[in-house]
């Protein structure tokens, strides 16, 4: 059989065709089911980012818990905390996340920690760019002349972090 | 005797210079409202009623502890050595400014050098993190969508979609964003997005002792973030990038770049 004189241009809108089909059938795979074409992101990854875990619970984890009672020292600590001068210190400021400490109303590791000078400075050591209103550790201090406090002796010894003074 | 060439020259140059005028008076009928456009945005400036969240920022209230570096890096999973917040020292001489940030300042700060301190005439600690721009130039500039500005006005990097091609990083004016090292894409502050939708405070708020940083909805009338809007004394960061950032810092000096 003689082939059609225009069988290149068949061949070509062949081609052209199944170029094109390919062209949108990938597209289509590219483009994420939840995209919004309106503000042009993927719409599922709200969710997504929205389902981290928290591992800081905040103050009301630890006000509204129930785990120490009896004796509820926690809670002991808790209310001269929010009384004191460090009312506005968050627990896990200095304890660590409640991550840590517990998940699903078990308790995973003890949250006390050392309390060491270190810890203390790491607010109260005096710094030039401190606000000078904040308190900072100077020996200089009327009570610590008195008592000969220095740089090294315990913070603790004198101090309760939970009813500073 | 017939010069049809010359004719043709003329005839040619005067078409060329009417299509010229034409053609540059369509492009500025084109490019003017585009123009006023842009003016218009910077008269109009940052309008808060328009977004639900602030994140403010009192830098006469930072003391440089380093709590919100380190509960921002367990919170998020944020590899060592990067952050999504830190918190720079300033100190301002007569010589000239020191800014120091010794790992974010996540471990504190050590007293600075005696020399530098009898110089020193000014000296605070400057909270950073996202602006969460409202006109954020990285998700302008991202080429697969994967940076975006959630409904609530939160910009977001979505980690499936990200490329790790690093152009958004390069557009941050602030510098905020990094390609985290352990997944290969972009990272940066969220406002910690996953903590807000459950009801709770960005990690770095909570910890924050001195109340420092707050966060807040500029819509609900008894946030404390809106007496910051009332009194109208905040500044942001930058403001001649018309970023409209959503980070409000007050009692900036205006130093700080």
């Amino acid at each position: 059989m003689k082939p059609s004189p225009r069988s290149h241009l068949y061949r070509l809108l062949l081609v052209l065709a199944v170029a094109g089909a390919g062209f949108v059938g990938l597209r289509q795979l590219a483009i994420p089911d939840s995209w919004n074409k309106e503000h042009w992101y993927r719409g599922d990854a709200l969710d997504e980012l929205a389902a981290q875990p928290s591992r800081f619970g905040g103050n009301v984890s630890c006000e509204g818990s129930s785990c120490h009672e009896p004796p509820a020292n926690h809670k002991v600590n808790y209310d001269a905390l929010s009384q004191g001068l460090h009312a506005g210190v968050a627990c896990e400021s200095c304890h660590g996340p409640l991550a840590r400490h517990a998940a699903d109303g078990e308790k995973l590791d003890h949250a006390r920690l050392n309390v060491a000078n270190a810890l203390c400075f790491g607010c109260h050591q005096e710094l030039v760019a401190r606000p000078e209103t904040f308190p900072q550790f100077s020996e200089t201090l009327l009570y610590h002349e008195l008592l000969n406090v220095r740089e090294t002796s315990p913070c603790r010894a004198c101090h309760n972090p939970h009813e500073p003074a | 005797m017939k010069q049809p060439e010359t004719n043709g020259r003329r005839v040619f140059l005067s078409k060329l210079l009417g299509g010229g005028v034409a053609a540059a008076g369509a492009l500025m009928a084109l490019r003017t409202p585009a123009l006023a456009r842009v003016l218009e945005d910077k008269d109009e400036g940052f309008d808060p009623g328009e977004r639900e969240y602030v994140f403010v920022v009192d830098v006469q209230k930072c003391i440089g502890c380093g709590n919100c570096v380190r509960a921002c890096g367990i919170e998020n999973n944020v590899p060592e050595g990067q952050f999504r917040t830190w918190v720079e020292r300033y100190v301002v001489t007569h010589e000239g400014v020191h800014v120091d940030s010794p790992n974010g300042g996540m471990n504190g700060f050590e007293a600075i050098d005696p020399a530098l301190r009898e110089q020193a005439i000014n000296a605070f600690f400057v909270p950073k993190l996202c602006n969460h721009c409202a006109e954020a130039p990285c998700v302008q500039v991202c080429p697969v969508g994967a940076t975006f500005t959630s409904p609530e006005g939160f910009v977001l990097v979505d980690p499936e979609h990200c490329i790790g091609c690093g152009y958004c990083i390069q557009a941050c004016p602030y510098g905020v964003r990094f390609l985290n090292k352990e997944r290969r894409v972009a990272d940066k502050c969220t406002w910690c997005y996953h903590r807000i939708r459950r009801g709770q405070q960005p990690a770095c708020v909570t910890v924050c002792p001195t109340g420092s940083r707050s966060f807040g909805n500029v819509r609900d009338e008894n946030d404390p973030v809106t007496q910051v809007l009332k009194d109208d004394q905040w500044d942001v960061l930058k403001p001649g990038m018309h970023t409209q950032c959503q980070v409000l810092y007050v009692g900036l000096p205006r130093v700080v770049v």
